[in-house]
């Protein structure tokens, strides 16, 4: 059985896995879901394989409110650059969910990669790993976690990494 | 040199933690072996042959002396009392135990290091030249560049997980000695109408096909290399193979697409992304430029020292071989050769480490270097200080004189630590070295690079020594594959194979008789490498197989 995080349970930092909801959401494939009418278009969550080109399909993904982007193994890499493109360069502002081989200790990465919702395992989501989620308070990059429609507090990180000299640490 | 600002500090404190939560877990069985893997190599960490290997990053090769005191400390708390430089200006630590490495870790983090992404397909620990800031060649330090790099591509969200490693390297002079064309990406700082920017050179790399990158951007204007660096990156993410890891190298994929295609993949790329938030700004680049600002130095008018008074020989060779000039004057580049004969490659014990610690303390503004040749450098000594400097170097015997000579070679840890080897290369290094005693032939024999490395993943870089030695497994009997002609330096040339591997014995032989094929054919002033050029490879083919007709 899978649960649903969202994002607000990541920015809280205390992760709201009580909350979590089950879910047994099913999605159609890329192939399946070029056949469908138009009019339907809309109501049906799609699941990206990793190998899709964004770039080619983003105009048939646009009126939908969730993309899904499948990690055949919690190693796969390619999702994160599709869900930071979908953010930076068109602007998507739906739902972008990460659904397979989904693991705590990558939630973080694919929030910042802009993911907004995250299917993973019930078995995942035990104390000692969700305990995993809570580790970092910031980061050097900036990032595709600030688009408009995710609840969260990060402003520009860039400008954070740059301290002033005189607040630097000696050793 | 570069201090930690707080959000630094922090970040790699919060790693430090996240491992060792992901250590528990993974001995309670909470993490799969699977899984634990891909975080621990992401943090350095191997589990090796006969113990795991911890690699810790020297960023662009800078260390102060407390961060070296520290890992003297590691290496006599938590390992056998020495640590191994390695071609990537890294130290490994060879025996710590798993449930240490936390702890160690914890003790990194307190003097601003870490091993993050000393490992792993994630972007890896950003070199440069080691006489950065220095070097009488230098067109710009290429520190505050690195020192930018080394912060975004830490933990980079979008990059954690790529086909392959990927390793960055900068170099801000004519002469590189930052190796950048056998890198994954290489950036040279340039000038164009009284600007410096950087020239892009992607797709080099060594291991198993060795390939020499691709220019793809003659000029890069500065502000953009972080929006630059996110185009190449982000190509290669989406189409870099995943499908065979000895086919994911970036190199595979700009050699299938071709640097022309590939260069324009990047550029539409990037113009997606120019101008954008990760563009740097004046302010931003002041600010690093002054982390690195030069230190106090006074103002000398001494000429360049051509003799140690009262001494011999060896301090002779020393200061003609080891010290180079500095471009303040009066002032002079020491390095500190870790060639010793009896001792592996690189390798130097907690004892030196404190020693030179202090010394870097008492002669060089309490900062040190550690070079892709696995020698450490003392950057800013006076020169009226070099003979006080060269006797306590030499009694604790750290001041063998044969930086650029034959037995400064270049050797991964090989069988005798690592599980990848096929064979050893420490051994093998010892037996060359041990040919090549005298000073005086030393001397004469001139500038010659070995590499030897114990397999083809290539860490001993033998593709690029002048004479590269390469460790087989032939029927489960250890032989080496000699090749002749690498070119690490901006000429950067490939080695190319003389022929049948040798059995371990024959190797210092055969490498001798490539060494004398040199003095036989060399014109005056002529080095190995030109030699080498002028001459064609039959002349030493026929000098290494003595037995066989040409």
């Amino acid at each position: 059985m899978n649960k649903l995080i969202k994002p607000e349970s990541l920015t809280s930092g205390t992760v709201m896995i009580s909350t979590a909801e089950q879910t047994n959401q099913t999605y159609l494939a890329w192939s399946d879901y070029l056949e469908l009418e138009e009019t339907t278009l809309s109501k049906q969550p799609v699941l990206l394989e990793p190998d899709v080109d964004i770039d080619e399909i983003y105009q048939r993904l646009k009126p939908l409110s969730l993309i899904a982007l499948n990690f055949p193994s919690f190693y796969e890499g390619r999702p994160y650059s599709t869900a930071a493109i979908l953010r930076q360069r068109y602007h998507y502002q739906a739902d972008i969910r990460a659904v397979g081989a989904v693991r705590v200790d990558q939630l973080n990465q694919m929030y910042r990669c802009g993911f907004s919702s995250f299917e993973i395992s019930n078995d995942q989501l035990t104390d000692t790993r969700t305990a995993a989620l809570q580790f970092f308070s910031s980061c050097q990059q900036n990032d595709s976690s600030d688009a408009p429609t995710l609840a969260n507090n990060n402003q520009q990180l860039w400008s954070k990494a740059w301290a002033e000299p005189n607040s630097m640490i000696r050793i | 040199m570069y201090q930690y600002s707080e959000s630094d500090q922090t970040l790699i404190e919060e790693r430090a933690a996240q491992f060792k939560n992901q250590t528990r877990r993974f001995l309670d069985g909470d993490m799969e072996p699977e899984e634990f893997q891909q975080h621990r190599l992401r943090n350095g960490l191997y589990l090796q042959k006969l113990a795991p290997m911890l690699r810790v990053a020297i960023p662009y090769g800078m260390l102060s002396s407390n961060q070296l005191r520290k890992l003297a400390y590691i290496s006599e708390k938590y390992d056998k009392g020495y640590g191994h430089l390695t071609t990537r200006q890294n130290m490994q630590f060879n025996w710590p135990k798993l449930e240490q490495v936390p702890e160690i870790l914890e003790q990194l983090s307190s003097v601003q290091m870490h091993a993050i992404q000393t490992s792993g397909s994630c972007i890896r620990n950003v070199t440069a030249d080691q006489f950065a800031g220095v070097a009488g060649d230098e067109l710009e330090d290429p520190r505050p560049w690195a020192e930018m790099i080394r912060q975004w591509s830490t933990l980079h969200p979008e990059f954690n997980w790529l086909p392959r490693k990927f390793k960055i390297a900068v170099s801000g002079s004519d002469h590189d000695r930052a190796a950048v064309k056998v890198h994954d990406i290489g950036l040279k700082l340039v000038t164009k109408e009284n600007t410096t920017g950087f020239q892009v050179w992607v797709g080099g790399g060594l291991g198993r096909t060795p390939i020499i990158a691709s220019e793809i951007k003659p000029f890069l204007n500065k502000e953009h290399l972080l929006t630059y660096l996110t185009a190449v990156l982000r190509v290669y993410n989406r189409l870099g193979r995943r499908d065979n890891k000895y086919k994911a190298r970036i190199k595979i994929l700009v050699k299938a697409l071709g640097a022309e295609t590939f260069a324009q993949r990047v550029e539409s790329e990037w113009l997606t992304l120019k101008d954008g938030p990760d563009t740097i700004s004046q302010v931003d680049i002041d600010q690093f430029k002054r982390c690195f600002s030069h230190p106090d130095y006074l103002d000398l008018n001494t000429k360049p020292i051509e003799r140690l008074a009262g001494t011999d020989t060896q301090s002779q060779a020393w200061l003609d071989h080891n010290v180079l000039p500095h471009k303040k004057t009066g002032y002079a580049i020491v390095n500190i050769s870790l060639k010793n004969l009896g001792t592996a490659p690189g390798d130097i014990t907690a004892e030196q480490m404190n020693l030179i610690a202090e010394l870097a303390d008492d002669y060089s503004f309490g900062e040190i270097r550690v070079t892709h040749e696995q020698n450490l450098v003392l950057a800013d000594v006076r020169q009226s200080e070099l003979l006080n400097l060269w006797q306590k170097l030499k009694k604790a015997d750290l001041a063998t004189a044969n930086l650029g000579l034959i037995s400064n070679v270049i050797c991964c840890p090989g069988g005798d630590f690592c599980s990848l080897a096929n064979a050893r290369s420490i051994p093998i290094a010892e037996a060359i070295q041990s040919q090549y005693q005298q000073i005086q032939e030393v001397i004469d024999i001139g500038a010659v690079d070995i590499n030897i490395s114990g397999c083809m993943n290539a860490c001993g870089h033998h593709h690029v020594g002048n004479i590269g030695v390469l460790g087989v497994d032939k029927k489960g009997q250890e032989y080496y594959q000699v090749s002749v002609g690498g070119n690490a330096s901006e000429q950067t040339q490939l080695a190319r194979i003389l022929g049948p591997a040798f059995p371990a014995e024959e190797i210092p032989q055969a490498v001798d008789r490539l060494v004398q094929c040199y003095r036989q054919y060399r014109l005056p002033q002529e080095n190995f490498i030109q030699t080498f050029n002028r001459v064609g490879i039959d002349a030493f083919k026929v000098a290494a197989y003595p037995g066989i007709a040409a």
